[in-house]
């Protein structure tokens, strides 16, 4: 008997073990994941840079124009409960980052002091034609 | 299962063993549990590797799509430095992949990320509307130009590290390209005019269709200007130049009339910047005719030409331009394109036998005004980058080894591989400038001038008077050096005043470490001449200028001087040489062609014991002095007898001393324009005379060799160029 015991504990033990495994949702660890919206933000990156996008924009001869058509181009493919601040620096031949124009931000600037979810993308761009002239936007993200 | 297997047993087993069985069952069942419990812990303990997995996975695609972006314009920026510049700099590879390595890094400081690049060898092949093309890329950047399919690419192997995802050697490769074709089909249709031409352009990912007019440069050769020039094209949009996809036709302002359509160089440049240079043709052909008397000649094993071949149908041969049969209109036109890319095949069993390469250079040749008189001399090998201009000159040799053979043809081509060196194949001719000597197999010369004015093998310092010493190099005999020219006598010693400075030596194609593998060119350019026998007044600069080229060519027994002489103040002395070559004793016989009959004046002997200097009326094309193992010639063509005769033709002498200074034999041959043996003669400012003289270099005996080969080097009978057959 003792060993029937021993085995339908056993099986108990074994069915608990499998249903908490496949039911359990682990808890949120941003040291290891990547949050929704840092995936979220190297998908738009790497979408408008496969496009041709993001370097056109990115390196408009027009600094301004060319920030504002990609501030356009984030908002339009982004859902609209995201608010994004990019910041565009250029590097210089010794290393120095330098920020290229202005920071380019969609949202009210409450919504990235208390947001509910912020995550930051970092994603670097090199430059079109036949010289080299590398762009880091930082992509920070934002979610009322 | 169980059941029955119990019920079976029962029957034959006691209750100790039916309790075993439970025991079997449940350690079983631990086991298992054992098992899944360890999945699952495994599953625990690994879980956010999978999550972060497609975390890294941006960063992956990050770094790929920038390092494709960088290696599109290195290619970009290697092949518009290549069209623009002419400058094929390909130290900007790794220059700019470091810079990009460094700069991922600086751009994700937290992520350990450590990105390297690496060559790769990578066959391209394309196959798209009937083309079968394929070239191999390597070194980072490729380029295929100057044929009528041609390609740009790169290839790199990028391997990546991100310390924090404890991810190592992620390898990936990648080869990016732009190749274009020209349809050059219309050709053979040999129509009166062309107004259109189409150019098939393809990509890695395909046939490029985002092209127009603007993408497209058209150069067609304009024989009034002698020049390339641009065919306007009519500016359409990509769908009205495209037939299907990548094939474009670009249509002509103005067309284009036979034979032109033939010679057409197009350009192509995508929109990422990257440049194809096309060109209709690659070789360009004709035939060298000989003109030798064949009928007075014994053999011709030794009649190699050393050919010069310029631009816009021009070609030389000692010095002389050489006579053109057939029309050089239908002579393709030499494409503007870097002058290394160029090959010479040549036929030497007659203008039917098959092609064999010939070794090949490139020289610059300059038109020099010098003392008011355009003079035209090579200013040294050529820039191997720099583009096939009215400079230029290529140099390759054509045999005649045979009697029988009248005609020899000729191709000169050029090479798609952008990478391609200057000709470097192999060559006995090798320059120690240690010791001042070229050697080729025929002969060695040793360069006496300033920075070296002795030769160990001729027991006199020069003092920097430039000379000439030939050596076999077989034996190492050597009969003495040759002077350029020498004026006037010192007690009693022939030819005081010679030409005194350096020789530049014009071994080395510029900026590189390749060599000459036909000829090298010794120049001297003097304002001061030296009294070799009393140097203690210094060299003088009131006498002449001397400008003398010298031609040290490789496979052959001669060497070419051309000499030109400017008298810049009036002087008086006794004798006036064009040559003077030095015997040191060695040789015993001597003969000359006299200019008034034609024929041979000796053999004659040199008279070491009654020893003086002896002068022959009416020197001719030819002399020569010998001895049983080593023999020399002095030849002059039909311009430089006549040079060496607008003095004074009266006291013209070919001469011979056979004594030297100090005493010793000498056994020289010289060429006299005013004798010394005669009265004072009195220069005057602004005489000048110019003279081109080949040596022959051989293994004595006899003056046969010599009397049999002069005829190559008269103007009369100078090989001509047939074109267009």
């Amino acid at each position: 008997m003792r060993v029937i015991e021993t085995i339908l504990a056993s099986l108990v033990i074994m069915v608990a073990l499998s249903f908490v495994n496949n039911t359990l949702i682990p808890p949120y660890s941003p040291r290891y994941e990547a949050t929704e919206l840092e995936k979220l933000g190297y998908n738009v990156l790497h979408n408008l840079e496969a496009r041709g996008i993001l370097t056109r924009y990115v390196y408009d001869s027009d600094i301004a124009r060319g920030q504002a058509l990609l501030r356009s181009a984030l908002m339009v493919s982004l859902t609209p409960d995201i608010y994004f601040n990019l910041t565009i620096y250029r590097l210089d031949e010794f290393g120095q980052l330098h920020l290229e124009g202005q920071p380019i931000i969609h949202g009210e600037p409450e919504a990235f002091q208390n947001p509910s979810q912020v995550s930051t993308v970092t994603y670097i761009l090199a430059s079109p034609g036949d010289y080299y002239d590398p762009r880091i936007l930082v992509l920070q993200l934002v979610r009322r | 299962m169980l059941v029955s297997f119990g019920k079976h047993l029962g029957q034959h087993r006691c209750p100790r063993a039916r309790r075993g069985q439970f025991v079997i069952i449940a350690a079983l069942m631990i086991a298992i549990m054992i098992v899944s419990i360890a999945v699952v812990m495994y599953s625990t303990v690994s879980y956010y590797r999978y999550e972060s997995w497609e975390e890294y996975m941006g960063l992956i695609d990050n770094v790929m799509a920038g390092s494709k972006q960088v290696l599109l314009s290195l290619l970009a920026n290697y092949t518009v430095n290549v069209y623009e510049k002419g400058v094929a700099d390909k130290s900007i590879v790794n220059d700019m992949l470091l810079k990009w390595s460094i700069d991922l890094y600086k751009a994700f400081p937290s992520y350990g990320l450590n990105v390297s690049f690496y060559e790769r060898s990578q066959l391209v092949n394309i196959n798209v509307y009937g083309i079968s093309y394929n070239r191999l890329v390597n070194g980072f950047i490729k380029c295929y130009w100057y044929h009528p399919e041609g390609l740009s690419s790169v290839c790199a192997e990028a391997r990546i590290d991100a310390l924090r995802f404890g991810l190592y050697g992620y390898n990936t490769s990648a080869l990016y390209y732009l190749y274009a074709r020209i349809d050059t089909t219309y050709i053979s249709a040999n129509p009166s005019s062309v107004q259109n031409i189409n150019v098939t352009v393809v990509r890695e990912n395909g046939p490029a269709t985002d092209l127009n007019w603007s993408n497209f440069e058209v150069l067609r050769f304009d024989p009034n200007i002698g020049d390339w020039r641009t065919v306007d094209l009519i500016p359409k949009n990509t769908e009205e130049m495209m037939a299907s996809p990548g094939v474009y036709t670009l249509e002509f302002l103005e067309s284009v009339t036979a034979p032109y359509y033939k010679w057409l160089i197009v350009t192509v440049r995508d929109n990422r910047g990257i440049y194809v240079k096309l060109s209709t043709y690659n070789f360009i052909q004709f035939e060298v005719q000989r003109a030798t008397p064949t009928s007075q000649m014994t053999t011709s094993a030794d009649e190699i030409y050393t050919l010069e071949c310029g631009i816009g149908g021009h070609w030389y041969w000692n010095g002389k331009e050489l006579s053109v049969i057939g029309d050089v209109a239908v002579m393709p036109p030499f494409p503007p394109i870097p002058i290394k890319q160029f090959r010479v095949n040549v036929t030497e069993t007659g203008s039917s036998g098959p092609f064999v390469t010939s070794p090949c250079q490139y020289e610059i040749w300059d038109g020099v005004n010098w003392h008011g008189k355009i003079i035209e001399v090579p200013r040294g090998l050529a820039d191997p980058w720099a583009k096939f201009n009215a400079s230029s000159r290529i140099v390759f040799q054509v045999k005649f080894p045979q009697l029988s053979i009248q005609r020899q043809k000729v191709r000169i081509y050029w090479l798609d591989d952008l990478d391609a060196p200057p000709y470097q194949g192999p060559s006995d001719l090798t320059y120690d400038s240690n010791t001042f000597t070229a050697n080729t197999n025929r002969y060695r010369v040793e360069f006496i001038g300033v920075g070296h004015t002795k030769s160990p093998t001729y027991p006199y310092d020069y003092y920097g008077v430039a000379a000439l010493v030939m050596i076999n190099p077989t034996n190492g005999l050597c009969f003495g050096p040759w002077n350029l020219h020498a004026f006037g006598i010192y007690s009693g010693s022939l030819g005081e005043w010679r030409p005194y400075g350096q020789w530049q030596i014009k071994y080395w194609y510029q900026n590189t470490n390749k060599r000459a593998v036909v000829r090298l060119i010794a120049i001297l350019n003097s304002t001061q001449v030296q009294n070799i026998y009393n140097p203690s007044t210094g060299p003088r600069n009131n006498y002449y200028d001397t400008y003398a080229v010298v031609f040290i060519t490789a496979n052959v027994k001669y060497l070419q001087l051309n000499v030109h002489i400017y008298w810049k103040q009036a002087q008086t002395d006794y004798g006036l040489w064009f040559a003077s070559i030095m015997g040191k004793g060695e040789p015993k016989y001597y003969a000359f062609l006299n200019y008034t009959t034609g024929s041979v004046a000796g053999p004659y002997e040199y008279n070491y014991i009654n020893r003086q200097h002896r002068e022959y009326r009416y020197p001719g094309y030819w002399a020569a002095h010998w001895n049983e193992e080593f023999g020399r010639g002095v030849i002059f063509n039909e311009a430089s007898v006549q040079s060496l005769r607008s003095i004074n033709p009266s006291r013209t002498r070919f001469s011979v001393t056979e004594a030297a200074s100090s005493g010793a034999n000498q056994g020289s041959i010289e060429f006299e324009a005013i004798n010394c043996g005669g009265s004072e003669y009195t220069t005057y400012t602004g005489l000048s005379y110019s003279y081109s003289l080949t040596m022959w270099m051989y293994s004595g005996g006899d003056y046969a060799e010599v009397n049999n080969y002069y005829y190559m080097f008269l103007e009369s009978y100078a090989p001509k160029i047939v074109v267009g057959g």
